[in-house]
């Protein structure tokens, strides 16, 4: 069976890249210059997507904000894929000892709820981006561990690992090239759609004033901001929510195709 | 009388225009049987696949196929030919147990395919089933029961044409007979049969046309009995003579003296349930070859694994030039690679999705001063591999290529024992022959030991030195 190229998720997923590094340069006016004679301005021709509360051009705001938005929720995916990856090899190599201290610590943080986890870091440490970050990790390492866990698992019956330490190579050279590689792509599809749902999460605590301080142009805190003047200013709610949508859009459908793809395709 | 099936002209090409089936026509009579042999890769499944209208994307098919009593449909016309499934066409496929529903019990899957009430008992019984192994899950059947549901299935449902896709694959002489059984009782209700195999027992035991064919076209076509007895063409005459029982023995001397690996009173057996074999004892003498043969779920691939170190047996113990290796990983360690294991599935030993050079080049690790570029053109010289092929994934490469490249891996291991755990029951009969001679020529030359694990009697009867028999374990159902 072929696979259609994901052409047009990809194209999207990179306009969000390029959004996200050059979005700060192309904003154009200064995202944190207030300008109080000026709030809540309709979309016209010197504000595009209008100005905020205290007169703050919007469209600069939503493209300084990508950065932060996207960056935090990558860094954030990063982190808990590579602590999973690791714990899920530890688990799959090291007997059933060792699978259940891990799998048990991966129960124990999964009976919480996602974004609950770092919702009590953040309000424990006062927010900022540092707990926010921790919160996450800790929230989203399990979901990799399991499934690192359970790929090695199944990885480490096949044949060609036999055959590897039939012919006496280390164990670790066994987990580095016949194990991790089908580790990291049936990881990989996971990680884009939890970045998806990251930048939901660090959308989420700066929508509740957890995630980063004011003024920092973040998605999530923008949309809390503002939906006080939601009858004043439709365009300006509208702005980061639509951000948010169209990232997360395009990573899920990035996410899908690289899932439906990373099989190896079968001859015959 | 008309012929219930008329196959006409047909071709296969791939999506970038090259032939992969090119020009077959044949009949089959109503309750008359057509054998469909080549070798791996030839084409023989493309063929059936295009008869039910399942070609993968891509491949076209062109010509005409006719079905007694219907219009001739166009070969490229998959919509129309799968309308035929059921009423007229019935698939048994490859892998019986894949084809069921795992968690759907028997008679709602026999009901699923248009049997209805009374009907599913008397096909359950026509095909030596209980009235309660309908009542049973798909995961609770063996492969052998599960392989009779399908035909129970195809008996039920009145199909005047059945299509059987490889039905002896990796089963046992003993299921080879059911399967044969199965298939002469589906010809006696009347039903035509196209049967594609390679097993040469089944082939020689069902009556009818048989075809032979070769890099994609039909190069011999007649009675069963003629083409066996007096096979025309060289492809033909090379497949008859693929029969063990017609290879040339060699007695063979060996230095009884000299054990490679020898095993006294061997016992294994999973927790909780009766042993797999007990108290066995081999000797296997530099330069030997030893045959295992039993019928499968016998414990033969758990005995290699525990020869080879892979697995702790329950008792006795395992020695490697003479040296007790049980529970001994410090006794291994310095003659790991000198054991080693050519597995049933051909390309197993590498890692799918590398190129093989660089699984090669990687056993410098392991082997000390072993040279991938140095010693890799005459390693593939003398299993006669073509160089470009290291240069291919291993998912490329042909099942016969697979495993003479997997041999060649463990030849480059410079091993002292092979365990070859039925290396060539995926591969056809004349690839198997080359493989099997291979094999034996680099014993021969490097003085290497061979286990060699088969349920085909006839093959170790001309290869091996000496042949263990286990028998079926208790409680393993046939």
């Amino acid at each position: 069976m072929r696979i259609a190229p994901p052409r047009g998720a990809a194209g999207l997923a990179a306009a969000i890249a390029a959004l996200a590094c050059l979005g700060p340069l192309v904003a154009p006016m200064d995202p944190l210059g207030q300008d109080l004679m000026r709030v809540m301005e309709p979309p016209g021709a010197r504000h595009w997507l209008g100005t905020d509360h205290v007169g703050r051009d919007v469209l600069s705001r939503v493209l300084a904000g990508a950065p932060y938005s996207l960056g935090l929720a990558l860094l954030s995916v990063g982190m808990s894929a590579s602590t999973g990856t690791l714990l899920g090899l530890v688990a799959a190599n090291s007997g059933a000892a060792g699978r259940a201290v891990v799998m048990r610590l991966a129960d124990l943080v999964l009976a919480f709820p996602g974004l609950l986890l770092a919702l009590l870091l953040s309000g424990l440490f006062g927010g900022g981006v540092l707990p926010m970050l921790a919160g996450l990790h800790l929230a989203m390492w399990p979901l990799y561990a399991r499934m690192a866990d359970a790929t090695a698992t199944s990885t480490l019956r096949e044949g060609h690992v036999e055959a590897a330490r039939l012919a006496g190579f280390p164990e670790w050279i066994i987990l580095l090239r016949h194990v991790l590689p089908r580790v990291l792509r049936t990881l990989a599809p996971l990680a884009i759609l939890g970045t998806g749902q990251a930048i939901m999460s660090i959308a989420a605590l700066g929508f509740l004033g957890l995630g980063l301080r004011p003024p920092t142009p973040e998605w999530g805190a923008m949309i809390s901001d503002l939906l006080p003047f939601l009858a004043e200013g439709v365009v300006q709610v509208a702005a980061p929510c639509a951000a948010i949508f169209a990232t997360v859009l395009a990573l899920s459908l990035a996410g899908r195709s690289l899932a439906g793809s990373s099989m190896p395709p079968r001859v015959r | 009388m008309t012929d219930a099936l008329a196959v006409e002209g047909l071709r296969i090409r791939d999506a970038g225009g090259n032939a992969l089936v090119d020009d077959i026509s044949f009949a089959i009579r109503r309750g008359g049987a057509l054998t469909l042999i080549g070798e791996t890769g030839s084409g023989k499944s493309l063929v059936a696949l295009a008869m039910l209208g399942l070609l993968p994307s891509g491949m076209k098919a062109t010509g005409t196929i006719t079905l007694a009593g219907e219009r001739p449909l166009d070969a490229a016309d998959g919509r129309g030919l799968k309308a035929l499934w059921r009423r007229h066409l019935m698939l048994v496929p490859q892998e019986p147990a894949a084809a069921l529903d795992p968690i759907m019990r028997v008679r709602r899957q026999l009901a699923l395919a248009g049997l209805l009430g009374a009907k599913i008992d008397v096909a359950l019984r026509a095909v030596d089933l209980e009235e309660e192994d309908g009542g049973k899950f798909g995961f609770e059947l063996s492969g052998g029961m599960a392989q009779r549901v399908l035909v129970a299935t195809a008996l039920g449902t009145g199909a005047p044409v059945v299509v059987a896709d490889e039905p002896t694959k990796c089963l046992d002489p003993e299921r080879v007979g059911q399967v044969i059984g199965l298939l002469r009782r589906l010809l006696l209700d009347g039903r035509s049969l196209f049967v594609i195999t390679h097993d040469r027992r089944l082939a020689q035991s069902l009556p009818g046309q048989l075809a032979i064919l070769h890099g994609g076209r039909i190069v011999e076509h007649g009675r069963a009995e003629d083409v066996i007895a007096a096979p025309r063409s060289a492809f033909g005459r090379a497949w008859m003579a693929s029969d063990p029982a017609a290879w040339p023995s060699c007695a063979r001397s060996c230095d009884r003296s000299r054990l490679a690996l020898s095993a006294h009173g061997l016992s294994f057996a999973w927790p909780g349930r009766p042993p797999l074999f007990r108290e066995l004892d081999l000797h296997l003498p530099r330069g030997g070859i030893l045959g295992i043969d039993g019928p499968s779920g016998c414990g033969k691939t758990t005995l290699g694994d525990v020869l080879l170190g892979l697995r702790r047996p329950s008792a006795g113990s395992v020695e490697w030039a003479g040296e007790d290796i049980v529970g001994r990983p410090d006794a291994i360690r310095p003659m790991r690679r000198r054991y080693q294991k050519l597995h049933q599935e051909p390309a197993a030993a590498f890692i799918p999705g590398v190129p093989l050079r660089r699984q090669f080049e990687a056993l410098r690790l392991v082997v000390p001063g072993f040279d991938a570029l140095r010693a890799l053109p005459e390693l593939l010289d003398r299993l006669k591999l073509r160089h470009a092929l290291v240069d291919r994934r291993p998912e490329e490469l042909s099942g016969g290529e697979a495993q003479r490249m997997s041999l060649a891996r463990v030849l480059a291991l410079d091993p002292r024992v092979i365990i070859a755990d039925e290396p060539t029951s995926r591969l056809d009969p004349v690839v198997q022959r080359e493989t099997m001679a291979l094999l034996r020529e680099q014993v021969e030359a490097r003085g290497i030991s061979v286990v060699l694990v088969s349920h085909d009697a006839s093959l170790l009867r001309v290869i091996a030195d000496e042949t263990i028999s286990l028998a079926r374990a208790p409680g393993v159902p046939a």
